[in-house]
């Protein structure tokens, strides 16, 4: 896990200086003069060779100092810490949305395995993950802000102002969630204790609750897991449209002004997640399936 | 070859999948066809004829620069399942190399190559595209390599799970500790082995691959102009939504039903090629 | 409207209780832009962003009003010595910046010595570079000196980057003023009172304030970077004002009876640049043959109804000094003549870059590239992000910029023909401002001369040569459109300033909620 960190700040770093382009000239606008743009490169240490910029970056970042914003001229991390919450407040209302959105209509479909319902059910849950989320925003507020006047348009004042963009979020992976579920259940209802169930005579709906349900919801909670990444970085996206301003705006607006020290710092904050998430997706279906503990070190 | 026939019955009693190979074949068509079908020219201005809505003469209107916009729609497909079917075909090809080596190296050359597929696969999809797109500059063939690089990972871990499958296999372990060769039990065992989970993530991923491109041009980072690519359509036709709504419409449906279309055939065609696989 | 609905329904369920009148929930506006501001260190800005915060925050010692004369700021009158080279100014007393310093002769010393300090590196410093020096006179005197007699003297001290900070903060906060809420202390009619980065910048009324207090408590900054999101956060009321405005949809905002739009003519202007020092280019005859193919009036007639006015000179006309020289005339044939009479008779390859930075900049290069084609021309698009265009734009020789024709925006930020000639067309080894390296030695002559003269009658026939010559004879460009800067408002917003500098400012603007 920390390996994977350290080779994505490498990654990063070299990804970073291989863009073109300078942050000064940026930074200084079309009619500064050529001494204000050499001071500002001395400043902020771009005339150094690459390895003591990695450096000074790595030792940085260990004592948790990711440096300060070229652009904005704040420590990187406070100004990551401050746009979090927004962040996390859309990736997390978007899994759970799609959590609950997938997983009922993975049910049903299986429930209805390649009867009309099962087709439905699945188009239906990957209509939205099969447009661009930056569209399917813009629709919903077309559809919502503009002609019925219920939600508002940008913004995060309140927290109905995060309603669009949590189910724009949610579009991405409801889809992905949906056919784990449906397959998923498959899997299960094809199984023997579940046909013996049936044949005891239990309701099926018992059977699809507690016996069918029950165990598909393995696979389900790791590709939850794994969308927990993907639905961070759809972020990037869904906060432009929305005007929101989290970390994935954050980090765009960074490579966009070629501000390094911001763009390893979301980048690595981006990652770290994703592998904390992963991690935590491991030990909790370790958790939930005791079979997997020794199977999957 | 009976388990193929199996499966295509399968698939067929499948409308939903049979269908969406339809839309798929018919977007195919359009984009071979489209200098016969397609009434002007993708790049033909006519600025003094821009911002029209549908007419008989422009079935879906006109775009800012007054060119018709179901022409470059047409001529669009060729560029955007181009970009589709061409990073998949790289990444794949990567990936499966990347996947087969660490699979029968095993060891310290697997650690490598699979703990740098985790560290791409730490930078999500479409943050590494911007990078890479950022560092390489716009256009098609970067475009390209930037969705490729972003399918890598899924195809290597893919393809090295189901290899290690087959090499623990004990009649192969024998066969490799006989000397057989190395190209004969992979290309004999481990490929017709991966073909079916490969062809079905492939599917999946050709959909992902537009989506992706689609916000590389959201972001100013796509292709280049004038090429009518579906998701520099989109995203210049956004903002005419309220304008123009179709220059936005138009190519954002056929994003929709495309990548769509995708999902459901690689979601059929798993369930029909082998329904008791583990699903992923 | 639903939700004027739905708060009126709320006060009858209350009863006609009075507080619902003062409900009337804020005199506050909110303003959407593209982009937040980067920086409200005015020594230091460097976009239009941030420049309409500043002039929210800070005062001058003289401005420009709406009619670009100058009138007096924090300065109650200045004048020039015999010798053009020595401006007084009589500063208004009993001025305080927001954090209680006094605002006096000392202060205006220090902000000059400020920008002008080179180890400080402030983006604007090269703007003031005529100032030899600053003399303190008495406490409401200050003497401004410069090195030679500068005829656009006015000009810059009615720029944006002339407001004066308070000395204390400045000192105290460094390379750091202006970047944050705390650190942004001016003697303007507004105060910064909260600033989250894209999020909203909060300004409240400066109580306190020497003039003409403001009407609204409140401004709202709070960036939009996607412009249909822009339009429709303007359309469902979920936002006061909005800049940048697309084309596409001003027709119908113009209809619309719950928004009033405002259109200036703006300082900037739109032009196609050259890498003169690269072939073909380095021909003037090349160039003009560019020129005389494109038909301005039919691409920005269509791309850009109502947006743009073609170009009549290098400079718009809002510009001190500028010359009228008429649209540059649609020749196809004379384009195909100039380019055969160059050795380039069956036309010749070229790549157009251009950015979506600026308003229509891709559309624009490929109805242009449309035009060459026309005339024999194959001109290639070549789209790049802003940073990865601004690399090419900055201390390179020739030969390592890649460029041949490029986009670019010109907006001479102090209004006044010098800064909007001198950096950008004269000589430069490197291209530090003059990114296209236009060379020609009777426009340099001709542009440093008018800079030493102060005389406006005399200057301006220098400039008008000058502009004759990078326009017609040996073109430095191509001129595309003069800007409208467009402002979209509610209906009941009033009041609003709009300048010719493309800013909007809401000094005395208020919102009328009826």
């Amino acid at each position: 896990m920390f390996l994977a960190l350290l080779g994505t700040s490498l990654l990063v770093f070299l990804m970073i200086h291989m863009i073109p382009g300078d942050p000064a000239l940026l930074l200084a606008g079309l009619e500064a003069g050529p001494e204000v743009v050499e001071q500002m490169r001395r400043d902020l240490g771009l005339d150094r060779p690459l390895y003591e910029q990695y450096w000074n970056f790595l030792s940085g970042a260990l004592r948790g100092d990711f440096g300060t914003s070229i652009r904005m001229r704040i420590p990187v991390l406070e100004e990551i810490m401050a746009r979090v919450p927004y962040t996390l407040t859309i990736a997390l209302g978007g899994t759970i949305l799609a959590t609950i959105f997938g997983v009922v209509t993975g049910v049903i479909a299986a429930m209805y395995h390649n009867r009309f319902w099962d087709g439905v059910m699945m188009v239906m849950a990957l209509l939205a993950a099969s447009t661009p989320s930056y569209w399917l925003g813009l629709m919903l507020m077309l559809v919502f802000s503009l002609s019925l006047g219920w939600l508002p348009s940008i913004g995060i004042r309140t927290p109905v102002h995060y309603v669009l963009p949590i189910i724009t979020l949610a579009g991405q992976s409801a889809g992905i969630i949906s056919r784990m579920t449906r397959s998923a259940m498959l899997d299960v209802l094809g199984q023997d204790y579940v046909r013996a169930a049936r044949a005891r005579g239990m309701k099926e709906r018992v059977v699809i609750v507690r016996h069918a349900l029950q165990n598909a919801l393995i696979p389900v909670i790791s590709i939850v897991g794994l969308r927990f990444g993907n639905l961070l970085a759809g972020t990037v996206l869904v906060e432009s449209v929305f005007a929101i301003p989290g970390v994935g705006r954050l980090l765009v607006d960074a490579v966009l002004w070629r501000d390094y020290p911001m763009i390893q710092g979301t980048m690595l904050f981006v990652a770290s997640v994703f592998v904390v998430v992963n991690t935590a997706t491991d030990l909790l279906y370790g958790v939930v399936d005791p079979r997997i503990r020794v199977s999957r070190s | 070859m009976k388990k193929t026939s199996e499966g295509l019955l399968r698939f067929r009693r499948n409308k939903v999948a049979v269908a969406s190979a339809f839309v798929i074949l018919g977007f195919i068509i359009m984009a071979t066809l489209a200098p016969v079908i397609a009434p002007y020219g993708p790049l033909e201005q006519d600025l003094v004829n821009n911002y029209l809505g549908p007419s008989l003469d422009h079935l879906l209107g006109t775009d800012e620069l007054g060119r018709d916009i179901a022409s470059r729609l047409c001529y669009g497909a060729r560029i955007s399942l181009g970009i589709a079917f061409s990073s998949v075909l790289v990444g794949v090809m990567i990936g499966a190399v990347l996947g087969l080596v660490a699979a029968y190296k095993r060891g310290i050359v697997d650690s490598v190559i699979m703990r740098f597929m985790d560290v791409l696969l730490a930078l999500p999809g479409i943050l590494l595209g911007i990078t890479i797109v950022v560092v390489l500059g716009n256009g098609v063939v970067n475009t390209v390599i930037a969705v490729a690089i972003f399918s890598v990972p899924t195809f290597a871990r893919l393809v090295r799970g189901s290899a290690l499958q087959v090499l623990e296999l004990d009649y192969i372990v024998a066969s490799r500790a006989v000397g057989a060769s190395a190209s004969r039990i992979i290309f004999g065992h481990v490929v017709p082995n991966a073909l079916t989970p490969l062809v079905v993530q492939s599917t999946l991923q050709l959909g992902v691959a537009i989506l992706i491109a689609s916000g590389l041009s959201f972001l100013g980072l796509g292709v280049q102009p004038p090429n009518p690519e579906w998701g520099a359509m989109l995203s210049k036709g956004r903002e005419l939504v309220r304008s123009t709504p179709v220059a936005a419409f138009a190519p954002g449906m056929a994003i929709t039903l495309v990548v769509l279309s995708f999902s459901l055939l690689g979601d059929g065609l798993r369930d029909a090629l082998d329904p008791t696989m583990k699903r992923r | 409207m639903r939700r004027n609905l739905t708060v009126g329904a709320l006060c009858l369920a209350a009863g006609f209780s009075l507080s619902c009148t003062e409900e009337e929930p804020r005199n506050s506006l909110i303003f959407a832009s593209s982009a937040d501001a980067t920086t409200l260190d005015p020594h230091n800005t460097t976009d239009s962003q941030s420049d309409q915060v500043i002039w929210m925050l800070f005062n001058a010692l003289i401005r420009y009003d709406e009619n670009m004369q100058f009138v007096p700021d924090l300065a109650e009158s200045w004048s020039s010595a015999d010798d053009n080279v020595t401006w007084t100014f009589h500063l208004r007393s009993g001025v305080k910046f927001q954090d209680g310093t006094p605002f006096d002769a000392q202060a205006v010393k220090a902000n000059f010595d400020r920008v002008l300090d080179p180890d400080q590196g402030h983006n604007r410093r090269s703007l003031f570079l005529p100032i030899e020096s600053v003399d303190v006179v008495d406490e409401h005197t200050v003497n401004i000196v410069t090195e030679y007699p500068f005829g656009a003297f006015e000009p810059m001290m009615a720029h944006v980057s002339a407001v004066i900070v308070s000395p204390a903060a400045a000192e105290k906060f460094g390379k750091d003023f202006g970047y944050s809420a705390d650190t942004t202390v001016g003697t303007g009619p507004y105060k910064v009172v909260s600033w989250r980065k894209d999020l909203e910048l909060i300004l409240e009324r400066n109580d306190d304030y020497w003039g003409e207090k403001g009407k609204l408590e409140t401004v709202i900054y709070r960036p939009i970077p996607e412009a249909a999101s822009r339009i429709i956060a303007l359309e469902s009321g979920d936002v006061d004002v909005i800049t940048h405005v697309p084309p596409a949809d001003l027709p119908r905002l113009e209809e619309d009876p719950n928004i009033t739009m405002t259109k200036t003519l703006s300082i900037g202007a739109q032009q196609f640049r050259f890498h003169c020092k690269r072939k073909p280019y380095d021909d003037p005859r090349i160039r003009q043959a560019i020129a005389y193919a494109i038909d301005r009036r039919v691409i920005l007639e269509n791309l850009m109804p109502g947006m743009v006015e073609p170009s009549t000179g290098p400079l718009t006309p809002r510009i001190r000094g500028r010359a009228d020289l008429g649209e540059f005339p649609y020749d196809p044939d004379k384009a195909r003549a100039l380019l055969a009479e160059a050795g380039y008779p069956d036309g010749f390859e070229t790549t157009i870059s251009t950015t979506s930075r600026y308003n229509m900049g891709v559309e624009l290069a490929q109805a242009v590239a449309a035009q060459l084609a026309e005339v024999g021309i194959d001109a290639k698009i070549d789209v790049l992000e802003w940073g990865s265009l601004r690399q090419y734009w900055g201390g390179l020789l020739p030969e390592d910029c890649p460029l041949e024709i490029f986009i670019m925006g010109a907006g001479a930020s102090s209004a006044d023909a010098d800064w909007g000639l001198r950096p950008i067309f004269t000589t430069q080894e490197r291209n530090e401002n003059n990114y296209g390296y236009y060379s020609n030695a009777e426009f340099d002559d001709l542009i440093l001369k008018a800079m030493r003269e102060v005389d406006t009658e005399k200057r301006n026939a220098l400039y008008h040569r000058a502009q004759e010559i990078v326009y017609f004879e040996d073109p430095g460009a191509i001129w595309m459109y003069d800007n409208y800067h467009v402002v979209g408002a509610r209906a009941t917003v009033h009041d609003l300033t709009t300048s010719p500098l493309g800013l909007v400012t809401f000094e005395r603007a208020f919102i009328d909620r009826r």
